[in-house]
């Protein structure tokens, strides 16, 4: 090699190393622009040097073209090849342009079917991370689901993975449940924030800590999670009547995308002006052409725009929890088959047993009070009137009792035309209250063919015991002291309310 | 004939160390544009908390796949994954299992959704721009503690005992 040689190979390595250091740090064109002029650049040089094999720094100048420019590129340096080639030659030919145009075509036709490659690699890269994570949401939300049949921790589990960044990755989800009985959508829960600045805080937590989608679906077991959203999606009641566009969203059974700037109805405005909504996409939750509900996303947060690749991320989370919703539905509507009494939709002796063991006092510091109520002289009634109509003043009693006892306190049918009543956290002189104000109005109430009664009215008589006159109360002995209570009731002459003595000396 | 082997060897050398360094100098870009921007906010490449959530698993984990469940740690590398020479890019980072022959890819961290709140906050701001947004995001993303946290998280969802367990510690690494 020649000193001109190494000079030289000095001098590109220089130029290249140059290139590589300016280039990176402005935009894609700008890059591509560096790269095509730094190799014209190194052309220039090289042809002065290397003048007999210009025509391979031709061939390099239109590939370093065709690398940044495509066929723009190679277009351009096709024609500016043959310009250089005709004044080193001194020749004109249009034999020697067609050469330079089939060359240059040859580099493209090569560049074309390598970026083609690339980008279908690209396409088929993306499209496997696409569905990869769609089978990791639905994979551990079936998981998730499978674990529970609680109705709010399936709602919960479908909106964390519809907002979660894990899951779908949606700011904000709602989810409203149809009630066919009054044909209208009651908003049941929420997961986002009520604005952005909220939302960043709450991102910045889940980033910080590390939060992954479980321990997401985790929480609603120990907190409440956002508690002001939920608080005005719980108020929403939207009657499915009028024409709004959540009606159209289950008639259509189709999502419904919309943007904040189209709104016009009245159901869309209260949404888009409670929530500050910009855009937002409803999707129907329907099991096999039932109407289960809605589920409401947007991004109050981000504002990314929401594709119709996004929406269609959700269709099979929609699908399968519209089936979770709807056998969590069945499965509480069985249970409350199991639970409650056929005629007095009273809750019976077995929910009796399950509601004693939950609200009986571990410490002598809470009372539980058990009020037993039996109708007087009920065989006789029904000696006389028939066992139907037995049953209608069982039903209008099982009223008049539900009317009479507080929101906490639990009403049952024990057995036969027995009835009981639990009240969590009351002392026994409370309880005495709330059984003769029951006595009275039972005594007040008109019941059908109350004449024929003994008194010419149909009366109860209470029995009462509460947990703290007992001195190791187990949920059996105070049904037993409630029971016995009322026995001696029956036996000092009837519909009167009779407080158990106690067994504490 | 000299002439053209010589300038041959020497259009490959300017292509070889253009594409050859392409890769240095775009990340020292990055780590340079990235210093540049924190320090001007005052804020610590460090001290910016990102999510483990987008990364995707191509496998379940734990797996019953025996090169999976019996795969050490050493036996899972991390890969980045550039496309576009000699337009270097960095796509996002391959966690595989190494076998000896065709490595397991276990999952992989898209760049594009590597999240960072505090740059979501900034772009919100309108306080930078979308080029340096990706470039700070993988100047975390390329740090060593950060390379490590990831492969320990990818680690430990792999090691879990039984199927259909997720709940796990995140320090048990």
């Amino acid at each position: 090699m020649t000193n001109e040689e190494i000079f030289f190979l000095i001098h590109i390595i220089l130029v290249a190393l140059f290139l590589n250091f300016i280039r990176f740090k402005c935009t894609s064109l700008c890059n591509r622009f560096l790269l095509i002029g730094t190799s014209f650049f190194v052309f220039l040089t090289a042809i002065y040097v290397f003048q007999e094999v210009y025509i391979l720094l031709l061939l390099f100048l239109i590939i370093a073209s065709a690398i940044s420019y495509q066929v723009k590129g190679v277009a351009i340096s096709t024609i500016l090849s043959f310009f250089i080639f005709s004044y080193y030659e001194r020749v004109f030919s249009i034999d020697y342009l067609l050469f330079f145009i089939i060359v240059g075509a040859i580099i493209t036709a090569l560049t074309y079917f390598i970026r083609i490659q690339m980008q279908r690699n690209t396409y088929w890269k993306e499209l496997l991370i696409k569905n990869s994570k769609q089978l990791n949401v639905l994979r551990e939300v079936s998981v998730a689901m499978q674990q529970t049949r609680d109705l709010d921790k399936i709602l919960h589990i479908i909106i964390t993975s519809v907002t979660a960044g894990h899951g779908l990755g949606f700011n904000r989800a709602m989810v409203f449940l149809y009630e066919s009985e009054n044909n209208l959508l009651q908003g049941i829960m929420g997961i986002g924030p009520l604005n952005a600045k909220e939302g960043f805080e709450r991102w910045k937590e889940i980033a910080q800590k590390k939060y992954r989608l479980i321990d997401l679906i985790a929480f609603s077991e120990t907190q409440t999670i956002d508690p002001k959203l939920n608080d005005i999606v719980q108020s929403l009641t939207i009657s499915l009547a009028d024409d709004n566009f959540l009606k159209r969203t289950l008639q259509e059974r189709r999502p419904i995308h919309i943007k904040a700037t189209d709104h016009h109805e009245q159901t869309l405005k209260l949404f888009i002006e409670t929530f500050q909504m910009k855009e937002l996409v409803a999707i129907p939750l329907l099991y096999q052409g039932t109407k289960v509900g809605i589920l409401l996303i947007d991004n109050p947060v981000t504002q990314k725009p929401i594709t119709e690749e996004d929406i269609d991320s959700v269709i099979p989370l929609a699908s399968q929890a519209a089936i979770a919703i709807q056998q969590a539905k069945l499965y509480e509507e069985i249970e409350q088959m199991a639970l409650k009494d056929g005629l007095t939709r009273l809750w019976n002796q077995r929910a009796l047993q399950t509601k004693l063991s939950k609200y009986f006092p571990l410490n002598s510091t809470d009372n539980l009070s058990m009020i037993m109520i039996d109708i007087d002289y009920f065989k006789q009634f029904n000696d006389t009137h028939g066992h139907m109509l037995g049953n209608e003043i069982l039903e209008h009693l099982a009223d008049v009792i539900t009317n009479s006892i507080r929101v906490d306190d639990i009403a049952f049918r024990f057995g036969g035309e027995e009835f009981s009543i639990l009240l969590p956290q009351t002392k026994r002189e409370d309880a005495v209250g709330i059984a003769e104000r029951l006595r009275k109005k039972v005594e007040a109430t008109y019941f059908t063919n109350q004449e024929t009664q003994p008194n010419q009215t149909l009366t109860i008589t209470l029995g009462i015991a509460c947990s703290d006159q007992l001195t190791a109360p187990t949920p059996k002995d105070l049904i037993n002291a409630a029971d016995q209570a009322l026995y001696t009731g029956k036996e000092s002459g009837k519909n009167i309310v009779m407080c158990y003595e106690g067994d504490k000396k | 004939m000299n002439q053209l082997i010589i300038v041959f060897l020497f259009i490959l050398t300017y292509t070889t160390v253009t594409i050859g360094t392409a890769k240095y100098f775009y990340l020292l870009n990055i780590k340079t544009a990235t210093n540049r921007f924190l320090k001007k906010k005052q804020e610590n490449l460090m001290e910016l908390h990102y999510s483990f959530e987008q990364i995707i698993y191509f496998y379940q984990l734990p797996s019953n796949i025996s090169l999976i469940k019996h795969a050490t740690r050493d036996q899972l590398t991390l890969k980045y994954d550039y496309s576009n020479v000699p337009f270097v890019q960095l796509n996002g980072i391959y966690l595989q299992i190494e076998t000896g022959n065709d490595p397991i890819i276990l999952a992989y961290l898209p760049i594009k959704n590597f999240m960072l709140p505090y740059l979501d906050e900034k772009r919100k701001d309108g306080e930078i721009s979308e080029s340096l947004i990706t470039k700070i995001s993988i100047a975390k993303l390329i740090h060593e503690k950060t390379l490590q946290e990831i492969k320990n998280e990818v680690y430990n969802k792999a090691k879990l005992q039984s199927v259909g367990v997720f709940r796990y510690s995140p320090t048990d690494c």
